[in-house]
């Protein structure tokens, strides 16, 4: 515990300096590997502690959505601040279990407020039993991204996309019960 | 540092405690296409809200519930010097999304910048409060109270008039003309999280396009929030 503190501490810190770092391009931070993340960004802003990417652009995202290759990727989109997203991590979690030797990727994408992507962020996910493919998308242009997700989609979190190939499927709001989560991952992945 | 520490942690740990309950269930659309092909920027006019009121559609009124025990229609609100408004901000909007509670400030200072050009600011609150007591109207009261808001802060008691609008988050904002036209939605400004680091305010761009006799340009922007909470 106390060194998970003097983690924290850390973190704020980090924090703290951050808009100092921007201001010198050249001190970038090396990036650190995502857990069994199917992106492979150019360059990532992510402090090299947290066990996550952060991405400051959402072109660094886009590729995710792009994907061709007869595997099935489900995407969420959800935030620490969002109860009704905090509720259905459950269904995600054991969906990760569930979809273990399947060709299915899961990605949790946090639209966690900037101030709290290496403090309340990073202790929540520390907190779950299990741990999920994780990004945090730092870029608060919105307009110019939300569309891109999905046209539909006016921005109200969660949204779920589950897609293989060009068969996609995309879920505005809380799933109601893990079966329907995983009944539309096996529709789209035949899984 | 430590202090601080702690205060920010605590922070956070309040805000997890405040937001939002179970929604709707999910709702599910199939696009044949996926948008990769699409890449290219999400630009202002392209929502699609299917359901909801389009840019140039007439607004329907209503009868709500203020904070002041008293009903309002959109014929009853007045602007900063009690005159019939040219036009309203109509904003949903609530207590406990932290989108919308980071706008409070901001909300105060802009209806009292608009409300003296004719645009006041309508805020309704769209939650269930049954679902949401953080939304109830003696939280609503006691939050006007607190921040001194300046604007009507109506209850959207059985929840029948977001809907009609298409609203699906708070904060989200209707512009509407003096006859109830659809003239800008989406956003208030281009920085949700941080105040200080507005670039543009695109209701008052809005306003001031109207002001000159054009159609606002964006009239559409997105914005992530909260999704408005039902049972």
């Amino acid at each position: 515990m106390p060194s998970l503190f003097r983690q924290s501490a850390l973190f704020f810190i980090l924090l703290l300096v951050l808009p100092a770092c921007q201001a010198a391009p050249s001190t970038e931070a090396p990036t650190s590997p995502a857990p069994v993340t199917p992106v492979t960004p150019a360059s990532s802003q992510s402090s090299d502690t947290l066990p996550y990417p952060v991405y400051e652009q959402f072109a660094q995202l886009a590729p995710l959505f792009q994907h061709r290759n007869d595997t099935t990727y489900v995407i969420n989109f959800w935030a620490t601040w969002c109860k009704p997203c905090v509720e259905e991590l459950p269904y995600f979690e054991k969906l990760a279990t569930d979809i273990e030797g399947k060709p299915i990727k899961m990605m949790m994408v946090s639209l966690d407020f900037k101030r709290d992507i290496a403090t309340k962020l990073l202790k929540f996910v520390e907190s779950r039993p299990f741990t999920l493919p994780l990004v945090a998308l730092a870029d608060t242009r919105y307009n110019d991204w939300i569309g891109e997700v999905d046209p539909s989609w006016g921005g109200a979190i969660p949204i779920t996309i589950v897609y293989r190939n060009n068969n996609r499927q995309f879920v505005e709001g809380q799933f109601a019960s893990y079966q329907e989560l995983k009944d539309l991952v096996q529709k789209i992945s035949g899984q | 540092m430590t202090k601080q520490l702690i205060f920010t942690i605590g922070c956070a740990s309040l805000m997890l405690l405040q937001c939002a309950r179970p929604s709707a269930p999910a709702t599910t659309t199939t696009s044949p296409t996926a948008p990769a092909e699409k890449m290219t920027t999400a630009t202002a006019g392209q929502a699609d809200y299917s359901n909801g009121l389009q840019l140039g559609e007439k607004a329907a009124d209503f009868q709500l519930k203020n904070i002041d025990g008293k009903t309002y229609s959109l014929a009853d609100v007045k602007d900063a010097k009690g005159r019939a408004p040219k036009g309203y901000v109509v904003t949903f909007t609530c207590n406990t999304c932290p989108f919308a509670v980071g706008y409070e400030d901001r909300l105060v200072a802009l209806h009292n910048k608009v409300s003296a050009l004719g645009y006041p600011i309508v805020a309704i609150q769209p939650n269930d409060p049954e679902v949401k007591p953080g939304d109830g109207m003696e939280a609503m009261q006691q939050r006007a109270k607190d921040k001194g808001f300046g604007f009507l802060y109506l209850l959207d008691e059985g929840q029948r008039v977001y809907p009609q609008y298409g609203a699906s988050r708070t904060p989200e904002v209707y512009l509407l003309d003096n006859k109830g036209i659809l003239r800008y939605h989406g956003a208030i400004d281009d920085s949700a999280q941080d105040a200080s680091a507005v670039t543009v305010n695109y209701v008052e761009k809005a306003i001031a396009a109207l002001e000159a006799g054009q159609n606002p340009d964006p009239a559409d922007v997105k914005a992530i929030g909260c999704s408005i909470k039902t049972r």
